[in-house]
């Protein structure tokens, strides 16, 4: 018996995709570099054999600068700040990601709903608009602080910050798109309107949502290391970069400077990586517009 | 027998911010016959391409009635509705907008399939699409490339494909050829009539331009601020226009002939708001004419002036056409 | 080339530098427009129309380049003149209606402003005197209540109002030449129809001359004295607006002319498509759609413009020596 239709059909469809996933990336290399960059850091966080245990202190090493054993120096526990930076990935990067994750799940939903012309879409933003008058960051901090320091409360602290963004991007694409022309083809050729959600509009936005998660789990990342700076969230002897970029700046005043370095320069890579793959995730979508 | 489209006294009104309302169409009575062209005439403002989507029921009337084939759809549930629209489809101006970008070719002009024939095999639905792509002269390969990697004509052909590939009687085509080029406009026109004695469509043409519609239809409605003003079979309503806005109409249309310069019926002024319609006749603001004491007062009817073909003036005029174009001598 | 020409151009070649390649906007394009003439520039999308204009009024950025080719007008060489002199010349000997009216028209300053802006670059009068010269040329454009339009701003016009103004403001200093680069498209009929004769009632006045790019025949055979054919980047036929449409000389002419859609008339339909401007075809730039190619040169030398009969040029080998004049309009 001859191969379906549909298999010839959806394996021609992958290699098409495939193929324009690789001629992107080609000529994106900045795209490639910041995926390998970001894999790299979160399959090194949680395999990577480490040259020393990062949460044991080592009291006779403290505050040592770079030097061939301890590459980017130790801290004031004398703890070994290569692992340490190491190791922070396995938390940071996952809470940042989890974060930005459910923000997404329940954020999109909601801004598709609200993208309808009902009353209770225009009623919903309004409270939308009253609840995003708070500090979300203060918020988010008196959470984690009230209910426990633990990682649980930290997603939802991200979650809680980075929602209303993806309700507002959500619904202004939508809104935006609900008035196009192959819209009101597919309603012209009888699509029911679950239908024009899921095959019409919902594909369409996906693009700019990607991007926009990309940029939010940048965002948690800041936001993550903004809590342990503050004592809260991720505390010692765990580690995280915001909780050692907290220690590095106090040390930085008597100065030994390298205690901040690393996991601030971690800090930045990981941000600008997300940031990359974001813009290209925008121009990916965009170029196959045209 | 009744027609396949009637429209009984359509008005459609739209309020807008500020507590205001658009009329945008203001009592439309007209009929569609099957496998018979009826198009659309007017400038913006006319209320043509609400119409248009008022008789597929993309809008609802707030008075009066549509009925396609029989069923009157001015009321009738969106769901119930929704089944009727493997009858009536429609072809719209964008060709790139109308088409989902994120849709290969294939899956767009099947759609209409897994929504009005679930029974269909995958490989029964693929035969449709292949015997639609056929029709409108574009070939098999296309089917898994994706809009933008197609031409205008090219997308036209596809938004064509996609409205009979449910094999309807009637179709809405909304400036079809507007947007595109002489050349590629010429083909597509040819394409529809062949499509038409192909496939026994009925077309509603909206247009505004006047040498595409004398090509394409057999009667002609003249919309001006969402009335029509004037209706008729073509070659009748050109040779003998009898109300002001088409001879206006007429006459500003610049024929491609250097030779041939129709004396000028200068319009004053500028197209009411649809927001505030003019009392009296619709069309007297800007009329050469207003020689009738009703004109600013009341508004005219319809009335036959020659069988089949109907005019909404009180002007009349015994001298013959000032501007009237012999469409079919020479 | 006429010694008398207001404007000449000779040989321009534009380009573009894409990430796909070069595109060879303008590939060799030489015409004249003598005083007080109105020239038609018509052509497909693509052709190189607006291209061209554009390197003439050096609104060329990059990636675009004008490579080659002169310009001059009234004896000033126009390709690579400094920003400065180019700006003098501009609004005074050369005027330039855009396409969109809102783009030319700044929306923060009053229309006032940018009359006394453009006045003042050229002329140094009192602020009074400015005003009561835009009063008037927008009485004359046909705008009704000028002082209105004058204290606001862009916005608050329409469509027909904004392109009357920007008519008005490209006109205001009397060049000797102005370039309108499709003027009235989108707008509707009767409008453009108003706006064609304005056009051409000011040129009157002031004996001045027009270049007009359109795709609109019509436009062409009802206001332009001699017409130029662009397609793929050349001129492939001019000529005198009587001449050209009655016995078209080259074959893309003759099929142009013969897409207008006519009741009971046989379209033409020209099959293929606008070869790439990144890799244009060795011979004519037609060949691949010419229903003729007869001469073998066709497919390997580009054919020059040559006289077919006085003032009329067509590049074309193919020479229809008892040809019927197409008939087209009534």
């Amino acid at each position: 018996m001859t191969v379906s239709v549909e298999s010839v059909a959806s394996r021609l469809r992958f290699r098409a995709h495939a193929a324009a996933f690789g001629t992107f990336l080609r000529h994106n290399k900045g795209v490639a570099v910041a995926g390998i960059i970001l894999l790299t850091m979160l399959l090194a966080g949680l395999f990577a054999p480490l040259p020393f245990d990062p949460i044991k202190p080592n009291p006779s090493e403290t505050l040592s600068p770079p030097n061939a054993s301890h590459w980017f120096g130790t801290d004031r526990s004398g703890l070994d700040i290569f692992s340490r930076t190491i190791v922070a990935a396995r938390l940071d990067l996952p809470l940042a990601i989890s974060g930005a994750l459910v923000s997404l799940m329940v954020g999109v939903p909601l801004g598709l709903a609200a993208s309808t012309k009902t009353r209770w879409a225009e009623r919903f933003m309004r409270g939308l608009d009253a609840f995003q008058a708070f500090p979300l960051l203060v918020l988010a901090i008196v959470i984690v602080a009230l209910t426990g320091n633990n990682l649980r409360n930290i997603v939802v602290a991200i979650a809680l910050i980075n929602i209303p963004r993806f309700i507002r991007l959500t619904r202004s694409e939508a809104l935006a798109l609900r008035e196009s022309r192959f819209i009101e083809a597919a309603r012209a050729i009888g699509a029911s309107p679950r239908r024009v959600l899921f095959r019409h509009l919902l594909p369409n936005i996906v693009g700019t949502i990607f991007a926009q998660a990309s940029l939010a789990v940048a965002h948690a990342i800041v936001v993550i290391a903004a809590l342990s700076f503050l004592g809260i969230g991720i505390t010692p002897p765990d580690a995280s970069w915001g909780a050692m970029i907290r220690e590095g700046s106090q040390t930085m005043a008597t100065g030994h400077w390298w205690v901040a370095t690393a996991p601030g320069v971690a800090v930045f890579l990981a941000v600008v990586s997300f940031h990359t793959i974001a813009d290209g995730l925008l121009s990916y979508f965009e170029r196959a517009d045209h | 027998m009744m027609a396949l489209v009637e429209l009984h006294n359509v008005e459609k009104r739209f309020p807008v911010r500020g507590g205001k309302t658009v009329h945008a169409v203001n009592g439309v009575s007209l009929s569609i016959e099957p496998s018979e062209t009826v198009a659309l005439i007017g400038e913006s403002g006319s209320g043509k391409s609400t119409l248009g989507r008022l008789v597929l029921g993309l809008h609802q009337p707030s008075s009066g009635q549509i009925t396609f084939d029989g069923h009157d759809i001015s009321t009738m549930p969106a769901a119930e509705l929704r089944t009727l629209r493997s009858q009536m489809t429609v072809v719209f101006q964008e060709p790139d907008e109308s088409l989902n970008p994120r849709m290969s070719i294939g899956s767009i002009i099947e759609e209409p399939l897994v929504i009005h024939e679930p029974a269909l095999t995958p490989g029964e639905r693929k035969a449709r699409v292949v015997d639609a792509l056929e029709h409108v002269t574009l070939t098999e390969d296309l089917y898994y490339r994706y809009p933008h990697q197609l031409s205008g004509g090219q997308q036209q052909r596809v938004g064509i494909a996609r409205a009979i590939v449910s094999r309807p009687k009637f179709i809405v085509l909304d400036e079809p050829t507007s947007s595109l080029d002489l050349s590629v406009r010429s083909a597509i026109l040819k394409l529809l009539a062949r499509l038409q004695s192909e496939l026994h469509l009925a077309y509603l043409f909206i247009s505004h331009d006047i040498h595409t519609v004398s090509y394409v239809s057999d009667r002609i409605a003249v919309m001006y601020l969402g009335q029509v003003m004037e209706m008729g079979p073509t070659a009748e309503v050109f040779a003998n226009p009898r109300h002001p806005y088409t001879m206006a109409l007429l006459s500003a249309t610049l024929w491609p002939d250097p030779e041939v310069r129709p004396a000028q019926i200068r319009l004053t002024g500028e197209i009411p708001r649809p927001t505030e319609l003019p009392a009296g006749c619709l069309f007297h603001t800007r009329c050469p004419y207003q020689d009738d004491p009703r004109c600013e007062t009341e508004r005219p009817v319809l009335r036959e002036v020659a069988p089949g073909h109907w005019v909404r003036t009180f002007y009349d005029r015994d001298e013959p056409a000032v501007v009237g174009i012999d469409l079919l001598g020479l | 080339m006429a010694t008398e020409a207001l404007l000449a151009v000779e040989d321009l070649r534009t380009e573009f530098f894409t990430s796909r390649g070069i595109v060879k906007a303008v590939n060799g394009v030489s015409f004249s427009v003598a005083r007080g003439e109105l020239v038609g520039i018509v052509g497909e999308t693509g052709c190189g129309k607006s291209a061209t204009i554009r390197s003439i009024i050096g609104l060329v950025r990059p990636p675009g380049r004008v490579v080659a080719g002169s310009a001059r007008f009234e004896s000033a060489e126009l390709i690579r003149m400094p920003r400065r002199k180019l700006r003098a010349i501009r609004g005074s000997g050369i005027g330039f209606v855009p396409q969109n009216p809102f783009g030319a028209l700044n929306p923060i300053l009053s229309i006032e402003r940018q009359f006394r802006n453009v006045i003042r670059a050229h002329e140094s009068i009192s602020r009074p005197e400015v005003r009561t010269r835009a009063l008037q040329m927008l009485t004359d454009v046909g705008i009704p209540d000028p002082e209105r339009v004058l204290r606001g701003h862009a916005h608050e016009l329409s469509g027909g109002m904004a392109q009357r103004t920007v008519i008005a403001l490209s006109m205001i200093l009397g060049p000797r030449l102005v370039i309108a680069d499709e003027p009235t498209t989108g707008l509707d009929v009767t409008v453009q129809r108003q706006i064609l004769d304005l056009i051409r009632d000011l040129l009157e006045r002031e004996h001045s001359a027009m270049l007009l790019v359109t795709h609109d025949l019509g436009v062409v055979a009802q206001y332009c004295h001699r017409v130029i054919v662009m397609y793929a980047g050349k001129v492939v036929e001019s000529g005198p607006v009587t001449k050209v449409f009655k016995t078209p000389a080259h074959s893309y002419t003759k099929a142009l002319l013969g897409a207008i859609p006519r009741p009971g008339v046989d379209l033409v339909t020209i099959s293929g498509t606008v070869p790439d401007p990144i890799n244009y075809p060795v011979g004519c730039p037609f060949y691949d759609r010419c229903p003729h190619r007869s001469d073998p040169r066709c497919e390997t030398e580009s054919p020059p413009l040559t006289e077919v009969s006085e003032g009329h040029f067509a590049a074309s080998y193919y020479h229809p020596t008892r040809d019927q004049s197409i008939n087209v309009g009534t």
